[in-house]
């Protein structure tokens, strides 16, 4: 990924002279991994000894992060970081990328795990975590393995000094799962302790601080695997036949896929399950990822929206916590009483926002195996075959008939404009590649963009919108996911409102590194979404027709104008005729690595109000008395 | 549990819910196949259903434009229901022309 030449041998010898890393050491992550005892299977037991790293604690994090496979690090600009910067020059085959605050690096390093199942790595001032907790609180809600370094170490507490408060880390205590101080003297095993810690599950944030990172240490470096580094869990027996006989007999069952499937990737094994007896796919509003094909005939949408079947008799939630809320609780609620099983492989999302009938502590690709194995020991193939047709009947003329309706609701107000949001789906669904990756941060609204993409399975990959729903996330996310996928189309939907939320910055590294991303703002001049629901009951301001804080039209920003501040491309939709030829003036700027902005005009729905454009008016020009010199 | 009494009382409401017509005995077939379908679909996520339709009247065209908005944002109406639903709405919450207007900057467009 990095187009970083490789430093010359004599700058490498001066690096490592000013890092005092060990010659021999230097070789150590670039050559392949020190053999294990995995690799010698005469001796199965045995575990080799741990190359030791002599250099600085600096060097010695970075040998260690190498030895992880880790290869990108997220960067903030501070001082205090110079022995890891002398480490990484040395390195040679390591890429830091420079964000331009806090919080969208820690968007980015998100972005960037949540595509590639690497570890995110992030360092930069303490000062600065005020600036990261948004998107620290982002990641934690999604459960993305991160590790968020922070300089300087323990200090004297109580004296108020200097850029500094007392607990450095107290801040993110509460959406972390763990913290730590890399010490000089024991400065790798933290490490690897963090590592452990960011993979749970519960998986999360890690923060750490990282004092002195200058002195001089001998460190034990092993070789990790980030794909073990999970603790892995498996249901037993019983309970796994036990869940296959009622899944059996049920008449009505519906799986609710969730993030977990996304997490592991068992989206296949998932999909296999499924068409084994033809169950019906729900997700749930919030769900992170595209965790089954939305065009598939047995996927019927948001859990809360069910209306058939009428009398489901079992739901079972592969990997899905339910901790979204109400509307969480109406999907569970709505359809009235039927068995609940939830299978997570994180203990501590079993069980926290509902009882269910049966809990089951497992890996999720290995429950749906170990359940579609049960399966086929218990019913004869006789059975599950007449199952699977009779039902895939039922389902698919269900999922036909809304396939229709969303195709008659397109069409009504195909040529409107501003655009609707259907016809921006529809047109994307039109060009883009058929894996490219979507990463929006739009109101409830989008899923009138997702039902006119065909994502999941093989098709389009979705990550995001953040469960966490603090706004500021998604170009910067987006940004992270291009870099772990540089052969994909990856396209941030933004809405106006959101990117607003400091996320212009994050241009400045998507312009640095020459990311070819399309980002997508869906424009309509407000935040849609509170207004929507600040109006829906009515009220004083609805009967006044005034909304205090929703309309953006005034500055109306040109966002074009915003990316070409960065050096980017702007492209301006009004008219949902001009959408098409707009986005493969887009696609030919992509093909030749420059990013493209398309602000698109989009339809205001939800209820109208009599004065949409009326706010709260200031002038500190009509206010002031005194008359500014010049 | 709460939100499951919450949709109950919506359904509840829906079904008691009086149309323009329905007082003089109309119960137009259309308008009472919209109010199942309403109470079947939207209740699941509108609980406040009842107060949503006190409160914002709207005309045929805005209804039905809401139908399909929230057929693309989810709801499970089928493509024989969409007229029914839109028939229900306006008869429980109609008016004859439009109240507001949409909050685009440049009021040349819509």
């Amino acid at each position: 990924m990095s187009r970083t030449s490789k430093p010359s041998r004599r700058d490498f010898l001066a690096a490592t002279a000013a890092t005092s890393v060990a010659m021999g050491m230097g070789q150590i992550a670039s050559a392949d991994p020190p053999q294990t005892a995995a690799s010698r299977p005469d001796i199965p037991l045995t575990k080799g000894e741990p190359e030791i790293y002599r250099g600085t604690a600096a060097g010695a994090v970075l040998a260690q992060l190498r030895a992880a496979g880790v290869r990108t690090l997220f960067h903030t600009n501070t001082s205090g970081f110079v022995p890891f910067w002398e480490a990484v020059y040395a390195a040679g085959d390591v890429q830091v990328i420079n964000m331009t605050h806090e919080g969208q690096a820690v968007a980015a390093a998100a972005g960037y795990t949540m595509a590639s199942r690497n570890l995110g790595f992030f360092f930069g001032s303490h000062v600065g975590i005020p600036n990261a907790l948004s998107n620290t609180y982002n990641a934690w809600k999604d459960r993305v393995p991160l590790l968020l370094t922070y300089s300087g170490g323990q200090r004297e507490e109580g004296k108020d000094g200097f850029e500094w408060w007392d607990n450095t880390l107290g801040p993110t205590e509460a959406f972390t799962t763990w913290r730590g101080d890399l010490e000089p003297e024991d400065v790798t095993d933290t490490l690897r302790l963090a590592i452990k810690f960011a993979f749970g599950p519960p998986s999360g944030p890690v923060t750490l601080t990282f004092g002195a990172a200058g002195q001089k240490v001998e460190a034990p470096i092993h070789p990790i695997d980030l794909a073990t580094m999970r603790v892995r869990s498996r249901a037993p027996a019983e309970a796994i036949e036990k869940l296959a006989q009622w899944l059996i007999e049920a008449q009505n069952p519906l799986f609710v896929v969730g993030s977990q499937v996304g997490i592991e990737g068992a989206y296949s094994e998932m999909l296999a399950l499924a068409e084994k007896l033809s169950v019906p796919v729900a997700e749930t509003m919030h769900s992170l990822y595209a965790n089954f094909p939305n065009d598939h005939p047995l996927f019927v949408g948001e859990l809360q929206a069910q209306r058939y079947p009428r009398k489901q008799d079992l739901l079972i939630s592969f990997g899905e916590s339910f901790t979204a809320g109400r509307e969480d609780e109406r999907g569970l609620t709505a359809s009235g009483p039927r068995r609940i099983v939830h299978i997570s492989h994180d203990s501590q999302a079993l069980g926290r926002s509902f009882v269910p009938d049966v809990t089951i502590l497992s890996d999720l690709r290995t429950a749906i195996r170990d359940l579609s194995d049960a399966v086929d020991a218990i019913a004869t193939s006789d059975r599950i075959a007449r199952i699977r047709a009779s039902r895939l009947a039922q389902v698919s003329t269900l999922t036909n008939s809304l396939k229709q309706s969303r195709e008659i609701a397109l069409r009504a107000q195909f040529d409107s404009s501003p655009v609707t949001w259907e016809r921006v789906g529809f047109e994307l669904e039109k060009v883009l590649d058929k894996d490219a990756v979507i990463v929006p941060e739009l109101g409830t609204q989008y899923y009138k963009i997702y039902r006119q993409l065909k994502l999941g399975g093989t098709n389009k990959q979705r990550i995001g919108r953040t469960k966490g729903d603090a706004l500021g996330w998604g170009v910067a996310a987006a940004f992270g996911v291009n870099l772990a996928l540089p052969d994909r189309q990856v396209v941030a939907l933004q809405g106006d409102g959101g990117f607003l939320f400091n996320q212009s910055e994050a241009l400045w590294s998507i312009a640095r590194y020459e990311a070819p991303m399309l980002i997508v703002v869906m424009n309509n001049h407000s935040y849609n979404e509170s207004r929507a629901r600040n109006m829906l009951n009515g009220g004083t301001f609805y009967d006044a027709g005034k909304d205090f804080n929703g309309y953006l039209g005034d500055p109306n920003v040109e966002f074009t104008k915003i990316a070409e501040a960065y050096g980017l491309k702007g492209e301006k939709v009004t008219r949902a005729g001009d959408l098409a030829s707009a986005l493969q003036r887009c696609l030919r700027n992509m093909r030749d690595g420059k990013a493209v902005v398309l602000d698109i005009d989009v339809e205001v729905d939800g209820a109208p109000i009599s004065q949409p454009t009326w706010y709260q008016r200031h002038s500190i020009a009509d206010v002031r008395k005194k008359k500014l010199n010049g | 549990m709460a939100d499951h009494r919450a949709a109950l009382l919506a359904i509840a409401l829906v079904m008691w819910m009086p149309v323009a017509g329905r007082a003089q005995g109309g119960g137009d077939p259309q308008v009472e196949k919209g109010r199942l379908v309403v109470a079947q679909v939207c209740t699941t996520c509108h609980t406040t259903l009842g107060r949503m339709l006190q409160v914002h009247k709207q005309t045929r065209e805005q209804w039905r434009d809401l139908v399909f908005f929230m057929i693309s944002r989810g709801a499970q109406v089928m493509p024989d229901e969409i007229d029914a639903v839109t028939a229900f709405l306006v008869a429980t919450a109609g008016r004859d022309r439009p109240a507001a207007r949409s909050p685009a900057p440049d009021s040349k467009t819509r």
